[in-house]
């Protein structure tokens, strides 16, 4: 196994493009434990946590980008980020794997259960993909394919992840509840993001994703047009969550029987949504 | 010996390791590097059960830095594990794989990566058997038999009076059935252990372990040498809690055959995933249990059938069946009982010793069902548990009596007086439940009835006036060798600072059994006191010479000799030694303290097991989030009666620290089998707690005093265990009024639960 240390984004595609069988390695608090799991080995092992172009939260004229090898705890950290990407960052294993693992780390490892995942997808945030001849950017809703399965191509690095003004305004929220309180993996996640009208107090836009409950994580369109338009009192938030509850598929695993999945989604939501409605700001 | 006044005794001294092991300079058994170090690694099986047909090591080889792979037959002597008859474990399998994580051949590699590498390469040819994975499965009529003796490990009785005549003459009958799971140890430290071969012919073992004379026993028989060629220390150890026995015994006595066979040092240090499958976890149980009352409250006779699951080998199956078969009834008066005590074979990891010892399974049965009867009865629980509490002078369940130090009743009088002072939140919120519950519990105080208690205790003061202490007992983290020192400080009058406790080597320290069964304080502080005594017998008459006076006119006291009735009057304890020496009074002495040895009815188990008992009452007050299932604990009180407490600090580590595994026990621990296989041996699938689930402990001694125990003490490390986990039930129950019969109540279940109703 060959290690690189790449120190620009320019050699780290260059490096990346070739036939040779390469990993890319942030933290590798996902990786390391998969490569110790199965014993094998990548040809390649390209590390990214050397690349400054990859690193750090920059205000961009549309809105924020992120370096995809931003550490988790920088975005926890972070205050002109919102409440439910910094809620989910945090509520990420120990800080010391916050310290190492990164966004990009947990975005491109695709697991279900991922903290960050859901509330990237209901801040609408795209993520550019470069390679050494092209770049394209995609709606992070469009990024996941399955577990561990995403759109990534081979010679593909995830260099930032944007999210746009409108989504820096408004409030938004995140809850996840796991076996125990510290260093957990969610059982099931859940984040919140909506636009009231001034005038009317009226919810205007509402985004609302949830994680550990299907092969990826998944946006909840039919319970986000509930509540369009309204201003809505606990009965509808209530029937908002039984239509949340009806668009999951959740599995039993070693984590979590698949009826919690479906029972605690509702207490979640309601959670999430009394608190948007009531406190917006506290974060 | 009773207590006049002490000045180290009683005191929250700082623990006299603190120091090297919070700034990492205390050396773990696999923080050792030797010249020429090899390290192990086990080939374990993915099967719970089959035969092993062939093992094709051939492609190990092939892979850079493989030095050698160790197969059953190259173990020169027994293949040999297990602390207790039946002795029915291999170190290595040979013919039968038993549970899914057994290993039956050891990789040896110039580094980690290249010994797993080679475990990896290694071909096992395994023809699967249908594994026999529940108590069910294994008791069925023709069940395969998992060992050549059938599908039972052991099973014990305890009968006193007429059970029967109680049930016939009862008012009310209550009966139900309690399951729990598996719980593993989780210590900081995985099992680790370093074998050196040397120039003598002898062989050295450094080992993460609870009982270094087991290991050193194993060792000889599996290197088929005498005892007295082996020497095991126990480096620093990262925890134990019962389950560096059986493991550290295998991978010791692996290291030893591979070091001696390539004449080179061996490390063998688990990873955490095979210290989950591959090392002892705690017995689950099904626990059938019958109560009979009076109307009244009077507990007039109890009926249980305790089953433990015990996995694949027997391990200490057989004493945890004692414990269990003992403490089933609990802290009370009753006067029919009758009791089996079952340990079966499943092919699972076997399980082994785990803080409570069986202690905490029966205690969420017995103390459940006290809750129910006092529902029934529409008595409060702590009244009923008042009414019926073993009192000085009673018989308990093995008719046993103490005419001292059962602080059973002071413990329920200070809960009652706590939980009457004690609001539950009033501001009630629509979202949550909220209940109180409570337990008592009582648990032995040393091996009792798993054998001789003996420990060996050397003290010696040096000529500097200093003192060097040496015992058989190990430091897990539970703070026994500070307290040790602090006895000795005691009797010599000297201070903590010049007290060394050394190193558990076997060349060096007496065999004093294992470090279990909370006797540590008990049965070895009675030796290093006795021990101390001897020594200071020899300094009061040095002094008495150089005073001039008689011994009875000086006391020991801050590093001096000083006069009773004038404490100006005092000569340095160093120029006292000194002058001892050169007199030729005896600075070292070697002392012994043997518990009284049990005597039973073997038959029935009635008569004297224990040299004391803890008693203790726990009070938890929780609050359920109905909307997921969480739990937060509000407030737990943890009373005792552990005798006179040594170090009011250590003390309350060890209450808050077992409480906390009584805590993971009834509501976040829990392995998880699939096929046999457990599927989630890590820290993160197996809910272990971590700190940000530690439960907000208050920790209350009742001091009685122990003839028994030097001062006076008795021993808490295992007790609060289950005082945590049965009122966490009761808790539970009180707040949603539904009674959980099976450990863990996790949030899924409670959340199931509340949405039924
Ligand atoms: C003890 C523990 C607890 C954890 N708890 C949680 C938790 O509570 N919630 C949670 O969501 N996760 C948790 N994780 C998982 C993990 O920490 C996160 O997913 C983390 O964000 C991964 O980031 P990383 O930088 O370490 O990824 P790495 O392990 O370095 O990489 C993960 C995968 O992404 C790929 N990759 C990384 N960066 C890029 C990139 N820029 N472009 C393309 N591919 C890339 C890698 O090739 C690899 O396949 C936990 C892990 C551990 C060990």
């Amino acid at each position: 196994m060959q290690y690189f240390l790449p120190a620009t984004l320019k050699e780290l595609l260059l490096v990346l493009d070739s036939e040779s069988k390469s990993e890319i390695i942030a933290g590798g608090t996902d990786l390391i434990i998969i490569m110790e799991g199965s014993g094998e080995r990548p040809e390649k092992l390209i590390d990214i946590t050397n690349i400054e172009e990859l690193i750090g939260i920059k205000e961009e004229e549309y809105g924020i980008s992120i370096g995809a090898a931003t550490t988790i705890a920088k975005i926890a950290a972070n205050s002109s980020l919102p409440c439910c990407l910094r809620s989910g960052a945090n509520s990420i294993g120990s800080p010391q794997i916050r310290n190492v693992g990164t966004v990009g780390g947990n975005i491109c490892n695709a697991s279900p259960c991922g903290d960050t995942l859901t509330p990237l997808i209901c801040l609408n945030a795209t993520l550019l993909l470069r390679s050494v001849n092209s770049q394209r950017l995609i709606s992070v809703e469009q990024f996941f394919l399955g577990p561990k399965k995403t759109v990534l191509k081979k010679n593909e690095v995830l260099s930032e992840i944007r999210i746009n003004k409108e989504y820096l305004s408004g409030a938004s929220g995140f809850r996840m509840i796991g076996q125990r309180n510290g260093q957990v993996i969610s059982q099931v996640n859940l984040a919140v993001w909506l636009q009231r009208s001034k005038e009317s107090g009226l919810i205007e836009e509402i985004r609302i994703a949830a994680g550990s409950v299907a092969p990826t994580p998944v946006r909840i369109i039919e319970a986000e047009e509930m509540l369009c338009n309204t201003s809505p009192e606990p009965e509808l938030i209530h029937r908002a969550a039984l239509l949340v509850q009806a668009s999951i598929t959740p599995i039993d695993d070693v984590r979590s029987t698949a009826q919690y999945r479906q029972d605690v989604i509702i207490g979640l939501f309601g959670d999430i949504m009394t608190q948007l409605l009531k406190e917006p700001q506290s974060c | 010996m009773k207590n006049k006044e002490l000045t180290q005794v009683g005191r929250s001294a700082l623990k006299i390791d603190g120091r090297e092991l919070v700034t990492g300079k205390a050396k773990f058994s696999g923080d050792f590097n030797f010249p020429n170090l090899l390290h192990g690694y086990a080939c374990r099986s993915k099967l719970a059960a089959g035969y092993i047909k062939d093992i094709d090591i051939s492609q190990a080889f092939k892979i850079p830095g493989v030095v050698d792979v160790i197969l059953p037959k190259d173990i020169p002597g027994g293949n040999i594990l297990g602390i207790l008859p039946p002795y029915d474990q291999p170190v290595l399998a040979e013919k039968e794989i038993r549970y899914a994580g057994e290993s039956f051949c050891l990789v040896l590699g110039t580094s980690v990566e290249a010994a797993k590498a080679g475990a990896r390469a290694v071909k096992a040819t395994i023809e699967p058997i249908v594994p026999i994975l529940t108590i069910d499965e294994a008791l069925a009529k023709d069940a395969r038999k998992i060992h050549a003796s059938g599908n039972i490990t052991v099973s014990k009785k305890l009968i006193k009076g007429d059970s029967t005549k109680a049930f016939n003459e009862a008012d009310i009958i209550l009966e139900d059935t309690f399951e729990t799971s598996n719980q593993e140890h989780a210590y900081m430290e995985t099992e680790a252990v370093c074998a050196i071969p040397s120039g003598d012919d002898r062989i050295t073992v450094y080992a993460s372990c609870q009982s270094p004379f087991h290991i050193r026993g194993h060792i000889a028989a599996n290197l088929n040498v005498p005892v007295a060629k082996v020497k095991v220390i126990q480096a620093y150890t990262g925890g134990s809690f019962g389950g560096k026995d059986d493991a550290a015994t295998e991978i010791g006595s692996l290291a030893a055959v591979a070091a001696v066979r390539q004449g080179k040092p061996v490390m063998i240090c688990l990873e955490r995933e095979e210290s989950i499958v591959g090392s002892t976890i705690r017995h689950a149980s099904r626990i059938h249990y019958r109560i009979a009352a009076k109307k009244d409250g009077t507990i007039t006779g109890k009926e249980i059938k305790i089953l433990l699951d015990g996995g694949a080998y027997a391990a200490e199956s057989p004493f945890v069946v004692m414990k269990a078969l003992i403490h089933s009834a609990g802290p009370y008066i009753i006067d029919n009982i009758k009791v089996e005590s079952t340990a079966i074979y499943t092919n699972k990891t076997y399980c082994g010793a785990f803080r409570g010892f069986g202690v905490p399974q029966v205690t969420f049965a017995s103390e459940s069902m006290m809750d129910e009867l006092a529902k029934k009865l529409k008595m409060d629980p702590l009244e009923l548990r008042r009414k019926n509490a073993l009192k000085p002078g009673d018989l308990n369940a093995t008719s046993q009596v103490f005419q001292e130090s059962v602080g059973l009743i002071e413990t329920i009088d200070k809960v009652i007086d706590l939980n009457r002072l004690y609001k539950l939140p009033s501001e009630r919120e629509e979202r949550y439940l909220y209940g109180t519950g409570f337990a008592s519990m009582y648990q032995g105080i040393s091996n009792g009835a798993e054998g001789i208690d003996v420990v060996g205790a050397s003290v010696q003061a040096m000529q500097d006036g200093s003192a060097l202490i040496g015992i058989g007992l190990t430091e897990l983290g539970q703070g026994s060798r500070t307290v040790f020192a602090q006895i000795a400080a005691e009797v010599l009058g000297i201070s903590m600072d010049k007290i060394t406790i050394k190193q558990v080597d076997t060349d060096s320290v007496h065999d004093s059994g294992p470090t279990v069964a909370s006797r540590s304080t008990t049965v070895g502080g009675m030796a290093v006191y006795k021990a101390a005594g001897e020594v200071k017998s020899s300094l009061l008459k040095m002094a008495a010479l150089m005073f001039k006076t008689e011994e009875n006119n000086i006391i020991l006291k801050n590093n001096f000799a000083q006069l009773v009735f004038d404490e100006n009057a005092k000569i340095p304890l160093r120029e006292v030694c000194v002058a001892a020496y050169w007199t030729g009074f005896p600075l070292m002495n070697l002392s012994f303290s043997k518990a009284p040895e049990a005597n039973y009815d073997q038959e029935n188990t009635q008569g004297n097991i224990y040299v004391a008992y803890n008693y203790g009452t726990h009070m938890m007050s929780i609050r359920i989030d109905k909307l997921t299932g969480e739990v937060k604990v509000l407030k737990h009180v943890a009373v005792h009666d552990a005798g006179k407490v040594v170090n009011p600090k250590a003390f309350e580590g060890q209450v808050e620290g077992a409480s906390l595994t009584g805590f993971g026990l009834a509501h976040l621990e829990k392995i998880q089998y699939r096929d046999g296989v457990i599927i989630n041996p890590n820290l993160a699938d197996y809910a272990v707690p971590t700190i940000n689930d530690r439960i907000p402990s208050e920790t209350i001694s009742i001091e009685t005093y122990n003839p028994t125990g030097p001062y006076g003490v008795k021993g808490i490390g295992e007790p609060p265990v289950s005082g945590a986990a049965a009122s966490f039930a009761n808790a539970v129950a009180n707040a949603t009024g539904i009674r959980f019969k099976k450990l863990p109540i996790t949030r899924q279940d409670i959340l199931k639960s509340l949405i039924k109703i």
